[in-house]
């Protein structure tokens, strides 16, 4: 056979490789192109409903309204990230009295469940009768919609320290604080990450969804406004915007694990025999 | 290099409110500085024996000491090695952090610590000190848990079925190295197995267990010389220490049926 053969062969075995940066961006782009192509085409065919508008309709309205759409953003941020940082406080001081007290961990649990399970559209307009529209509201909505997932995570990281590795630390006579810095919390962290990064885009819905009942200013009231208005580019704009906020979110929870936790354990390298 | 001495030592634990005697007043000497192997069927208390000589179970009964200290005291002067049977090695550690933890561990309170790096090429690992637990087979995993086991340089070192989960080949290379490595130490070892020709071939003397409740019911030495080669397991001198164990383990005339069950890895009950 000759090289050029033998190279073909082997490329064909490995399956078609494309180079790193190409495979996480320039397929999703493509996709991403040839949806917006046949979009446009069947808003112009008109063979989309009067409430799907066209990629350029809504890329116009982005051009026109980008300032409001950053004015709005600022407040359901701020509501998202002091929900999250409240959810987290209190997911963590509950797994830790789940896991530490005999026999708390199915009343916690139970009322993780209890909580999660309340339509939170239902229950948004009664909190509000508590804490205000304002800002209180988007933190306390936040909270509650972000909190299930986290407390779940927390519980499962505070159990995950494996049997003989506490027994190892024991041998080795570690203080409390050692246990806790190089084994507990280690062994938390995947767990912790997982639920974090599940919460995150959660506590942004949270948010939204305070705004959508009322609010003054947040990406929620503009998106109540413009299907009010019946504004579809500006509605599904601010939809958008939502989505990206959440995207955004996850990747950058992912990305503080990238940098705590370390690339993983890659590949094998070995095995016995 | 520290004498372990157990005196009318019992230990049972509650299972469903009640008690299983897991171990019955078990006395036994192990001499300072010699190789010795535990064996018997599953379930007959020899992991219960190796944590209590580690200090992380408390006896109900009778009395235990190393270097005629008390296990807690030995414990908190790291004198104990303790390799588990799964390697339980930190997987967000690399091979030289996992083989250097005791050191961290120990801090200043251990005046003269192993070399981590020289631990890693002892058992063989040097190419391998960067590398995650979770790129190294099963064997190479046992090995950094060895070497973690003698980072502070233990007087004892305790192996609970290190190499249980290793085929027989790997099985074999491990013994090999084990018993390098505890020549060149000079730590009293004791290895918990339930495989009769490993327990031949690393011990100067076995001590054999059986169940309900847990006891010694022989101690066989073995008379083979050292430094023991693979060519050793050929001679008639070792089928003579197997015979021996074998008999120790199934009575003289050998229960068949009972012998077939261990081999199959099977407790009879
Ligand atoms: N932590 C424990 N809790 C309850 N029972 C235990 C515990 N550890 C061991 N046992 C019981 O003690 C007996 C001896 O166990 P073990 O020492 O693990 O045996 P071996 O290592 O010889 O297989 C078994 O019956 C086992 O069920
Ligand atoms: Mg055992």
């Amino acid at each position: 056979m000759s090289a050029a053969a033998s190279r073909a062969a082997e490329a064909a075995r490995a399956g078609i490789r494309l180079p790193g940066m190409a495979q996480s961006f320039g397929i999703p782009l493509l996709l991403f192109a040839a949806i917006v192509a046949l979009l446009e085409w069947l808003k112009d065919s008109g063979h989309l409903p009067i409430t799907v508008p066209a990629p350029s309709q809504v890329a116009e309205a982005f051009l026109q309204s980008y300032g409001d759409l950053l004015y709005h953003m600022g407040p359901t941020v701020l509501g998202a990230v002091l929900g999250y940082a409240l959810a987290i406080s209190i997911a963590l001081a509950l797994a830790a009295i789940a896991t530490s007290v005999r026999g708390a961990e199915p009343p916690i649990f139970r009322i993780g469940v209890a909580i999660d399970s309340i339509p939170l559209i239902a229950l948004t307009p009664i909190l509000m009768v508590w804490v205000g529209n304002g800002l209180s509201s988007r933190i306390a909505i936040a909270t509650i919609a972000s909190l299930f997932p986290l407390i779940v995570g927390s519980i499962r990281g505070f159990r995950a320290v494996e049997q003989n590795a506490s027994e190892l630390f024991h041998v080795l006579s570690a203080s409390r604080g050692q246990a806790m810095v190089k084994l507990a919390l280690p062994s938390a962290l995947p767990y912790l990450f997982a639920a974090f990064k599940i919460a995150a885009p959660l506590a942004i819905l949270g948010s939204l969804i305070a705004e959508w009942v009322s609010a003054d200013r947040g990406l929620g009231i503009m998106m109540v406004y413009a299907l009010f208005s019946f504004n579809v580019p500006l509605a599904w704009l601010t939809i958008l915007a939502v989505c990206a906020l959440a995207a955004l979110a996850y990747g950058l929870v992912a990305g503080i694990e990238r940098l705590v936790v370390g690339a993983g354990s890659g590949e094998r390298l070995h095995s016995d025999g | 290099m520290s004498e372990i001495a157990l005196a009318g030592v019992s230990k049972s634990f509650a299972i469903a409110h009640k008690a299983v005697h897991a171990l019955a007043e078990v006395s036994l000497t192990l001499p300072k500085g010699g190789f010795y192997a535990l064996i018997g069927p599953s379930g007959c208390g020899k992991s219960t024996l190796l944590r209590l000589i580690a200090d992380i179970l408390r006896p109900d009964a009778g009395s235990i000491s190393i270097g005629g200290h008390p296990p807690a005291e030995a414990r908190k002067r790291h004198e104990i090695g303790f390799v588990f049977q799964d390697a339980s090695l930190l997987p967000w550690r690399s091979v030289l952090d996992n083989v250097r933890l005791p050191i961290e561990i120990a801090g200043r309170s251990v005046a003269n610590p192993a070399d981590p790096m020289q631990l890693i090429e002892l058992v063989g690992l040097a190419d391998f000190a960067h590398a995650r637990p979770s790129q190294l087979s099963g064997g190479m995993q046992q090995r950094v848990s060895i070497a973690r086991a003698l980072a502070l340089r233990p007087k004892v070192l305790l192996l609970d079925e290190p190499f249980g989960a290793l085929d027989e080949i790997t099985r074999q290379r491990m013994n090999l190295e084990l018993l390098r490595i505890w020549q060149e130490t000079g730590t009293t070892a004791v290895l918990v197995t339930h495989n009769i020709s490993e327990a031949a071939f690393l011990a100067d003397r076995v001590h054999v267990l059986a169940a309900h409740p847990g006891r010694i019911v022989a101690e066989i030495g073995v008379g083979l010389a050292r430094p023991r080669t693979l060519a050793l397991m050929r001679t008639n001198s070792f089928a003579q220490a197997q015979n021996a164990l074998r008999d120790a383990l199934f009575g003289e005339d050998g229960a068949a049926e009972e012998e077939a069950e261990i081999a199959a890895g099977q407790a009879p009950t």
